[in-house]
């Protein structure tokens, strides 16, 4: 069942296409990962499915939902993980999980909350700390339970891994994982080459806007994934 | 699966208690709440004891002179056939002498609402002394003892409370809401979670809104009872429509902070817009009116302030000068045309020097109701200039609200003018007939009794504009949000 | 190296565009305060000067009466406006300006300006002295606001200590540079005001008092200049530390000069004139110390008179009795209204001296106290006034009724008449301004303050060259 849909999707800025016709379709339970050099448009993909900026023309939708026509609804199914996880630093991690369930209309105990930090690897004794005493894999790891919180079959995640630590990337992938077995879709923006091989399910390389390959990783090696990369951009 | 799913999930909402958990997580926030409260409490202090101030004043004013008056009385039932008994009786039956002797107070009573704005109370006489002679001879040398230095730094009172600084606590509160988030980058995830930039500001804004609110509300009942309880006053409607411009004042700040939000995604521009636009209509803009006013309406007091010099002359030795003045008296006042003084009589000098007083005074009136109409049209364009003066319209409206404007003590003036007139109309038919005063007429004596008036058609235009005004920013405000992803 | 950065930092405000907006906006308001003060002080002279003269007139052309009658139609003294009024108008606008001198009584200054303003005055009195005062400081904070974190957020501040300038001198530039600048503002304006004003007024300029507000307001700059610069230094990011000084000036500027006001009108509460004349009327009658009856003092003159003169009636006093008699109720009165009115005034200072003491946590109320003493607005200057106009009083009243004494008889009160020169003999109030250094002693709190302002920034200064702020 196709969940994520790009139709001649296009979004230009002065004039200048940052996405260029993309043709997209991304079936439920499938880790799809974007890569591409700055500025080739995986950031705007993901902004323009989650209704933070409109297209230009062409259409996303979610659940077969158009975002731009019907972002409330959309934006229901989705979680999203961004690249930079800052959340509130003066809120421990139980305490930022519950205000951003909060806003998503979700009013969950304090036992499930720390259930949810558990199962996205966060330690319990770090769950009552205050968030300024976090590192950014410790804070990824909340988004992720806040992702998981709002119970949407579709995640879509921006550059998730980029500073993060070997131990903390390694953790990242076993929890994708995780998440694709229980059915979610993941859609996430990478640089991270040997990640997306790793853990994504389908592979997709952008250049200058569009869409330039498609691959699945069953087809293709890390390193012939590189070769592919490279001799792209 | 059983992932979420179309039309069956939980709408996205960020409530007043997700706010009130978030607000109270941040300490400062609690810390700031409680300092202006204690500054409110504070303001209400000071309306409360300068109120007090002025009713243990009027008391002990008015206290003095009924007993001075109580005792003049007595001369009626004294004791003629001694020298004590008649001089008692001649003080306050002859015209001759009670003249001098009858000392009638006038005073302004605050009313309730005068707790909350003390206005331009510091600067006006509130009780005066009224006597036979020239009305603006007497009064325009009675004044208050001046605090230059208390006046020149303002009241600390609720009005500026209300204006001042809690303007600023919503500045304080609400100056980053949406730029602290784009800031710090949570912006993206909290609206990915279905919170649109409208439901994160109005239901922050709303939550200052009725933090500040019941602040007010629990300022506004205290004085209340303050009033009832101390000076036993029951709620007036000026309290009330106090009440509601304060909610329009802030109403109109919440709107204004709510843009700059919508405006400015960084939390510096913001500090700065909120900052200077506090400058602006705080201080800049309410001098830059008052100097236009002054301007557009000159004001020259000399010849009022000459009005307190006393008439003397050779002309009062003339005894024709003194018979054409009485003549004139007579047909100006035709209750006195049956006047017996004439050059023989014994009051004839008196009668001669009250009847030019009293000409004189109504010669005075029109240029005293000159000067006074001009400085009430200075206030006047302040109270309606609300379009781009909120700040200081709203002062000015308060202190007429509470009866502390120039308007007010106008009314007072004017009011013991009528009560001087009225004095009057018992001690000069005496006077000019040759009568003695007598009990009766002294039974007939006015008692001053203050009215505030209160055109309240006058708050309409300020205050809707003001509505209007704050309308439009939300509506500026919403146009601005759809720019912002 | 201090000079390089300060050449620097004015490149870059010379390219900001947002500095060409305030420039524009702060010359276009002063020039309006500027213009708004000389317009109203010259015109308040001129109206002055005729209310004077008039009353001048009518005093000269009273026909020839009873001297103590005479006093009766009393005189007027009305306050004219310094030269620096036009800089600092002060408490003027809170002041009488005229008062009614009669015999027996000391009127009230009555008409000050404020009763006939609306009450927008209330939110300030556009002047040069605010300009300084209250916009200038505001103007430092915008441009001091990210003067040392902005440097840390643009990643200039490392490449700066790396090619070898220590942390102090640059705050030191910093503050230096915008020092300068209002600085020189400052002292063309306040050149500009004097001139422009010794233009219109044509009355003397004190020098002295000048450059003493020239190096006070400069003293105020550098202050702001150097607390917006380390409260940069001191807040990481730009943001917050707009916010902070912007609190900041609303703390100093608004919030504590009113609650300072406030503070000492509770804790040293001004008499109402109602329990004032009550106070005053009771010594008259029962004497200063409550057992001195105006009656029995009266006998006891009229006793020690005629012993003295070895007569047996006052009709036999070589001087008319009842001019003496009035010369001293008038005398005694007056030292009724000297008891009460120092008293009133302790109280007055005792507010002033309460004020003063919040100069220490705020410096714009030392300023605006030496500013307005040293532009002759001050509360001192104020009292100052009000005494001359009464002594001034009494001299012309006692002046009058010496002549009564000496060249009247007894009982001749209905037809003795004062010779014609008499009237022109009393002249008009003649109020002396005080030079700037009568001021200073009770400024001293002030100076403490703003001596104190300066080093505990200088201190704080120090501090923070010693230990490492943040990364």
């Amino acid at each position: 069942m196709t969940v994520l849909k790009a139709i001649q999707l296009t979004k230009e800025y002065n004039g200048v296409a940052a996405l260029n016709n993309l043709n997209l379709e991304i079936n439920a339970g499938e880790i799809f990962c974007l890569l591409g050099q700055n500025g080739a448009g995986k950031t705007t993909t993901i902004n323009l499915f989650l209704g933070f900026i409109a297209a230009s023309s062409g259409t996303a939708t979610i659940h077969n939902i158009d975002v731009s026509a019907n972002n409330a609804a959309t934006k229901k199914l989705v979680a999203y993980i961004p690249e930079v996880v800052q959340l509130y630093g003066n809120l421990t991690g139980i305490e930022n999980l519950d205000f951003f369930s909060r806003l998503a209309g979700f009013k969950y105990s304090d036992k499930e909350l720390a259930a949810f930090l558990t199962r996205s690897g966060l330690q319990s004794n770090a769950q009552p700390k205050r968030l300024s005493t976090y590192s950014k894999g410790m804070r990824q790891k909340v988004a992720i339970a806040i992702a998981l919180a709002k119970n949407a079959a579709i995640i879509l995640m921006d550059e998730p891994t980029s500073g993060l630590d070997p131990v903390a990337v390694a953790d990242f992938t076993k929890i994708c994982k995780a998440l694709s077995a229980e059915g979610r879709t993941i859609f996430m923006a990478t640089h991270d080459i040997f990640n997306a091989v790793n853990v994504g399910t389908h592979i997709g390389i952008m250049k200058q806007g569009s869409l330039v390959h498609q691959v699945t990783t069953n087809s293709i090696t890390a390193n012939e994934l590189q070769q592919l990369y490279l001799e792209t951009i | 699966m059983n992932f979420q799913q179309v039309n069956n999930n939980p709408i996205p909402a960020i409530s007043l208690s997700t706010q009130y958990w978030l607000f109270i997580k941040r300490r400062t926030n609690l810390l700031l709440l409680i300092i202006f409260f204690i500054a409110g409490l504070y303001g209400l202090y000071q309306g409360f004891a300068f109120k007090s101030k002025q009713v243990a004043a009027i008391d002990g004013f008015q206290n003095e002179k009924i007993s001075k008056y109580n005792n003049l009385l007595k001369g009626f039932d004294a004791d003629t056939t001694s020298k004590l008994g008649k001089e008692a009786f001649v003080a306050v039956s002859s015209p001759l002498k009670s003249n001098w002797n009858i000392v009638l107070p006038s005073y302004k009573m605050p009313v309730s609402t005068a707790i909350f704005a003390i206005g331009q109370a510091d600067v006006f006489p509130y009780y005066y002394t009224v006597k036979v002679e020239s009305f603006f001879m007497q009064i325009f040398k009675q004044g208050e003892i001046a605090n230059p230095l208390r006046s020149l730094s303002g009241h600390f009172d609720i009005a500026f409370w209300v204006i001042y600084l809690l303007p600023l606590l919503i500045i304080l509160l609400c100056f980053n809401t949406l730029s602290a988030e784009l800031g710090n980058g949570n912006w993206r995830l909290i609206n990915s979670q279905g919170i649109t930039v409208k439901k994160w500001l109005s239901s922050k804004f709303l939550f200052v809104g009725y933090c500040i609110e019941i602040m007010i509300l629990i300022v506004f009942i205290t004085a209340l009872l303050l009033n009832y309880v101390c000076f036993n006053q029951s709620p007036s409607l000026n309290d009330f429509l106090f009440l509601l411009g304060v909610n329009i004042y802030l109403f109109f700040w919440l709107c204004l902070i709510y843009m700059v939000n919508t405006l400015a995604k960084n939390t510096g521009v913001n500090a700065m817009y909120c900052g200077i636009g506090w400058v602006v209509i705080c201080i800049l803009v309410p001098v830059l009116i008052s100097m236009a006013i002054e301007k557009s309406i000159p004001i020259n007091n000399t010849s009022i302030s000459r009005m307190s010099r006393r008439p003397q002359g050779a002309q009062f030795e003339d005894s024709s000068f003194g018979t054409k003045i009485i003549r004139d008296l007579a047909i100006a006042y035709p209750m006195l045309k049956n006047t017996t003084i004439g050059t023989n009589s014994a009051s004839f000098k008196l009668a001669v020097y009250l009847a030019y007083h009293k000409l004189l005074d109504d010669a005075n009136t029109a240029e005293v109701k000159n000067y006074f109409t001009k400085i009430e049209a200075r206030q006047q364009i302040t109270n309606h200039s609300s379009i781009i003066n909120s700040a200081a319209s709203m002062d000015g409206i308060f202190a007429s609200l509470a009866n502390n404007d120039a308007q007010a003590n106008h009314d007072f003036f004017w009011q013991t003018k009528t009560f001087h007139s009225r004095l009057n109309t018992i001690y000069y038919p005496a006077l000019f007939l040759e009568k003695q005063l007598s009990k009766s007429d002294y039974k007939k004596m006015p008692i001053f009794k203050y009215q505030a008036n209160q055109n309240h058609k006058t708050l309409v235009f300020p205050y809707t504009i003001l509505i209007l005004i704050s309308c439009l920013l939300l509506f500026i405000s919403n146009k601005q949000m759809s720019k912002i992803s | 190296m201090i000079a390089k950065i300060i050449s620097h930092e004015w490149l870059q405000w010379r390219r900001d565009s947002r500095l060409k907006w305030l420039t524009i906006f702060l010359v276009t308001i002063s020039a309006f305060a500027l213009w708004n003060q000389i317009n109203f002080q010259s015109g308040l002279l001129k109206t002055r000067v005729k209310a004077q003269q008039d009353s001048r007139q009518e005093w000269l052309s009273q026909e020839l009466k009873h001297p103590h009658m005479a006093a009766h139609f009393g005189n007027y003294a009305y306050k004219k406006p310094t030269l620096l009024h036009c800089f600092d108008p002060g408490l003027t606008i809170y002041t009488g300006t005229s008062v009614y001198m009669e015999p027996h009584r000391q009127n009230d200054f009555l008409f000050s300006q404020s009763q006939e303003s609306d009450t927008g005055i209330r939110f300030g009195w556009l002047s040069p002295a605010m300009i300084c005062q209250l916009i200038l400081p505001l103007l430092i904070i915008l441009l001091c606001f990210n003067s040392i974190n902005g440097e840390y957020e643009k990643g200039t501040m490392a490449l700066l200590i790396a090619q070898g300038v220590n942390f102090r001198s640059i705050i030191m530039a910093k503050t230096i540079s915008v020092f300068l600048l209002f600085q020189g503002f400052i002292t063309i304006y306040l050149l500009v005001t004097a001139y422009s004003s010794s233009l219109y007024l044509g009355t003397v300029l004190d020098f002295s008092a000048l450059l003493y507000i020239w190096i006070v307001y400069s003293i105020y700059c550098f202050i702001w200049s150097l607390l917006g610069v380390l409260i940069s230094s001191y807040i990481k990011n730009s943001g917050s530390s707009i916010a902070v000084l912007l609190l900041v000036w609303i703390f100093t500027h608004i919030i504590v000069p009113r609650a300072s006001a406030n503070i000492a009108e509770n804790m040293r509460p001004l008499i109402t004139n109602q329990a004032f004349k009550q106070l005053l009327s009771a010594s008259i009658e029962k004497g200063i110390d409550g057992h001195d009856p105006k009656n029995e003092r009266a006998k006891k003159i009229e006793e020690a008179l005629l012993v003295k003169y070895k007569v047996d009636s006052v009709q036999q006093l070589p001087f008319n009795f009842e001019g003496f008699i009035m010369q001293q109720s008038e005398a005694y009165s007056s030292k009724v209204y000297d008891h009460h009115f120092s008293e009133l005034f302790i109280s007055l200072k005792a507010q002033k001296k309460i004020q003063s003491l919040f100069g220490f946590i705020s410096p714009y109320i030392s300023l605006r106290n030496i500013s307005m003493a040293a532009a002759n607005a001050s509360l001192e200057t104020e009292i100052d006034f009000q005494q001359q106009a009464e002594n001034y009083r009494r001299s012309f009243v006692q002046n009058m009724n010496n002549d009564m004494k000496e060249n009247s008889a007894y009982g001749s009160f209905a037809t003795y008449r004062v010779s014609k020169d008499k009237y022109a003999s009393i002249g008009d109030l003649q109020v002396q301004n005080r030079a700037m250094k009568w001021s200073l002693p009770s400024l001293i709190v002030e100076h403490i303050s703003l001596l104190f302002w300066l080093v505990f920034l200088m201190s704080l200064l120090l501090i923070s060259h010693r230990r490492k702020i943040y990364k």
